[in-house]
Order: C-alpha cells, then structure tokens, then sequence
C-alpha cells in the first residue's frame, strides 16, 4: 500500500499534510475555546480575495493572501473591541473578501482553473515553493504557541484576570489572531477556502469530547488531524476523490465515533 | 505610620452619561481586612476593576503600593478572584492543576517555564484551600464552592499581598461561606495578607471584616459594623436603606 509514496507528488503532499495537520490543530485549539470557530471560514473567505487579486496581478498569490487576511485578523481583533460584536466582525471583512475576489473575477472574465485549486484546495499540486512556505510559516506558527503558550492558555480560559496578572493580553491577542490568518493561507493550498476552517475546528472538538487538561487537548487534537490527513490522503488516491473533502470527511468520521464511544461508555 | 496599599482619590465615572461613582476616595492600609458592601449596581465591581486598570476612570487617581498605577509593574503582588470567575463554560478542558499554575505566570515573565518552586508553591496553594486531592481533576467538574477555593488558591499562588475578592460568596452554601470567613481570617492574621472583599450581602461580612465601607454611587467609608445598626451618620444610613431596600 505505501508504494504511493514512492511518488514525489506523493511525498510533498504527506509533508506538507502533516504540517499543516499539526499547525491547524494547535491553532485550532485556542480558537475553539476563544468561542472564534468561525474566524477560520472568515479568514479563508478574505485569502480567497487576497488569492484572486495575486491571480489578477500574475503575483504568487499565497502572499497577496497573507497580506490580506493578516491585514483582516489585525482589523477584526481591532472591531471586535469596539461596540461591534466578534461574530460581525467577522462577517464583515468575510464579506469585504468575497466582494473583492468576486468583483476581480469578473474583470478577469470568469474562472479560472488555477482558482478552483484554491477553492477546493489541490494537495497533489503542492510544488517545492508551497513546501518551502509551509515549512517556514509553520515552524514560526508552532514556535510562537510554544513560546507564549502558558499565556495564551491563561487569556484563553479568563481574559480580565490575565489582564489583572500583568499579561499583555491585546498583544498576545492580536498574534493569536495573525497566527490564525497565516495558518488558514498556508492550508488553503491542501483543504482549499472552502473546507480549511474544518480542519482548524473538527480535530478540536473531537478531542474535547475526551481530554482532561488543556495539553491532553492540543495532543490529541494533533493526532487526530494527522491521522485524517493520512487517511484522507490515501483513500484520496486509492478512490479518485478530492484531497480536501476527503481530509474533512475521515476527520468528521472520528468525531463521530469518538461521540459515540464516549456516549454508550458513559451508559455503562 | 501604616503603609498604604491602595490609594484611591477623587475618583469619578460615568458609564453612557449615567454617573456611576462619584468622587471616590478611598486608602487601604497594609494588614487591612476591608469589606466594601452596596446593592447591585451600586459601582462595587467597577470601583474594583478601576483599582485593577481594567477600566478607566473618568477622572481622579489610584496608587498601588505607592505607586501611580499606570506605572505599577508588580501586579504579581495582587491576587484577584473576579465575580463570576467559576461562571466559565464548563466543558473548558483545564485541570485544577493547570488552573492554579496559572498564579505563577505573573511572577515567572514571559517566555519562562515553571520550574520545581513554581510547582511546589502551587501545591502549597492547592493544600492551603484544601484542594490537593482534586489537582488532576477538571476544573469544570467540580461545585460551585469548590470552584471558587480554587480560584483563590490561584490568587495565592502568585504570593499575593494583597486579595481582591468579588462577591466571593456567590453561589456557595451557607455552611461553606462560615468556614470560608474563617479562612480568609487566617489569611489576613497568619499570612498578613491585606484583604478587600466587595459583596451585595450583608448577612455575614458585616461581622467578620476588620473594617466596613458602604457604597452607592459614593463611599461611606468607616460604616462600622457596631454602628451599622444603632446610630449611623446620616450619609451611612442612606446606603444602608438602600441595602434592605434590594
């Protein structure tokens, strides 16, 4: 079965797979319990304008997609403090990149394919370039949580009383949040607009539905996501189905089961 | 002279144009004991947070420790277990352990990793509140008076100063909150721990804390728990109606 690795294609796809499988997770656990699950469809709505503007422009257009939802994060973390409520907030500059990239579109006269790989995300197209991106962001994505993470568990749980505690709580903010838009535009690639907050979400709440203690959530969160990415990349190949939906689907699957189990062991 | 600990003078704020406290001044010496008693919406809560830079005031100042607070650097010094602290979701997975760990960032810094003290202080903390056995449990898990012990076994594990309290009792049981007045007594008195505690009931506090201030929009500070029900100074009584008035 592992022959499909021999491939190159293969090999970069599993790689970037089980980094952006174990960035997705860690993020993705700090945004569930921040009760921010949709800030990952938000941000990867806003790529997709950042990505039809690189189109557009014949730039890469990962980097007009990180300009543009690292831009957004910061705005959204900005709103959200005002009068304007965190879930607005988010549809707000959803909608703002979804304008963006519908309006450059139609002045580039319609689809394009290379746009689709970004809707729907293309993992056996990820070159040496996309490879090099991921590795990088994701090393600076893991790095930054590993650095502040009892910070960043600490306003997680009770924002007033880290503020009390002297924790820059605005600042740690606003990275969490500019760590979320670079995480959600370097999967787009692999899970696509569309399915890229699943992944930051789904692993997530599989895992609490068993975790004792916030390390255990990240843990096993992290084992799930990789585990799906597998899955998914394998059954992708073997079955000829899409990378990204399958990914999603083994990943729905175990939260699934894992629901099940906990419930008919909490039966007996 | 004793030592000021919290400084508060002319302290004003207005919240969409509704006064909310007006002209407060307040001092709160080391070894302090302070119950601060009102009705709802009375400022209590508000008045605490201004002290904790968690809001602005509208005008006046407030020292800690002597000094101004928007220069404080020492928040470790002070410990704080907010009003609805144990009123978190309770599906967040965070063990009793990792909630008490959480007293030790102020005083570790960024960047830091607890190390063998942090960790014997923070089981220090959990056996002072009578909570060591459950350190491995989800916080979620527990009661509402088993909750708030380990809140304020967080507030200690920072080695606090000073304590600030709101409306600790809330939401815990009679019989727990006697047994809960005589700990934060060994507190204050072995400890030295400076205590403010701010609350809507007067049932209890009036009797255990050292000093009593009342509060409505102002401050009527030295409402003595003897003269609370015999002669009080006219002001004093005004907040006083408005207490049994709730």
């Amino acid at each position: 079965m592992l022959e499909i690795f021999q491939y190159g294609f293969m090999q970069r796809a599993l790689a970037a797979g089980m980094m952006i499988a174990i960035i997705c997770s860690a993020v993705g656990t700090f945004i569930v319990l921040k009760r921010l699950s949709m800030i990952g469809d938000g941000l990867a709505h806003i790529a997709l304008g950042g990505v039809a503007l690189g189109l557009f422009l014949n730039v890469y257009p990962v980097i007009s997609a990180l300009l543009f939802s690292v831009v957004s994060a910061l705005g959204i973390s900005r709103l959200r403090k005002t009068e304007v409520r965190g879930d607005v907030a988010i549809a707000i500059f959803f909608s703002a990149g979804l304008a963006v990239a519908v309006i450059l579109l139609s002045l580039a006269n319609g689809f394009n394919v290379n746009l689709f790989s970004y809707l729907f995300g293309s993992i056996l197209t990820v070159d040496e370039t996309d490879l090099q991106i991921i590795l990088v962001l994701g090393t600076l994505t893991v790095g930054a949580i590993i650095l502040f993470y009892k910070e960043l568990v600490y306003l997680t749980f009770d924002e007033e009383s880290a503020m009390v505690s002297g924790i820059p709580v605005d600042k740690l903010n606003n990275a969490l949040f500019v760590l979320t838009a670079i995480t959600v535009v370097i999967s787009i690639k692999i899970v696509g607009v569309l399915l890229v907050s699943s992944l930051l979400v789904v692993p997530t709440a599989t895992s609490l539905l068993i975790a004792g203690n916030f390390k255990e959530t990240i843990l096993f969160s992290i084992m799930f996501a990789v585990f799906s990415v597998a899955a998914g990349l394998i059954s992708s190949y073997y079955f000829n189905i899409a990378t990204g939906g399958a990914i999603v689907f083994v990943t729905i699957i175990l939260f699934v089961m894992v629901l099940f189990y906990k419930n008919t062991k909490g039966v007996s | 002279m004793d030592e000021k600990i919290i400084e508060i003078t002319n302290i004003n704020f207005d919240s969409e144009g509704i006064s909310v406290l007006e002209d407060i001044n307040l001092v709160i010496s080391r070894g302090d004991f302070l119950g601060i008693i009102g009705p709802n919406g009375s400022g209590k809560t508000t008045l605490l947070k201004i002290m904790l830079r968690l809001i602005k005031p509208k005008s006046g100042t407030v020292k800690l420790f002597g000094e101004d607070i928007h220069q404080f650097k020492d928040w470790h010094k002070i410990g704080y277990v907010a009003q609805h602290a144990i009123n978190f979701d309770p599906n967040f997975p965070l063990s009793v352990f990792e909630v008490v760990s959480m007293g030790r960032f102020s005083k570790k810094g960024l960047l830091k990793k607890l190390d063998k003290k942090d960790f014997e202080i923070i089981e220090y903390a959990l056996e002072t509140v009578g909570m060591k056995e459950y350190r491995n449990k989800r916080i979620g898990a527990l009661s509402g008076g088993e909750k708030q012990r380990v809140f304020i076994a967080r507030a200690l594990a920072s080695e606090p100063e000073l304590l600030i309290l709101d409306e600790p009792t809330a939401g815990v049981d009679v019989r727990v909150q006697k047994e809960f007045y005589d700990f934060l007594e060994r507190l204050n008195k072995e400890r030295k721990i400076t205590l403010v505690l701010v609350t809507h009931d007067i049932g209890t506090v009036t009797s255990r804390v050292g000093k009593l201030a009342c509060m409505n929009k102002k401050l009527f500070p030295e409402c003595h728990p003897a003269e609370f029900f015999t002669g009080v100074p006219i002001e004093g009584m005004k907040a006083i109606h408005h207490l049994h008035g709730e």
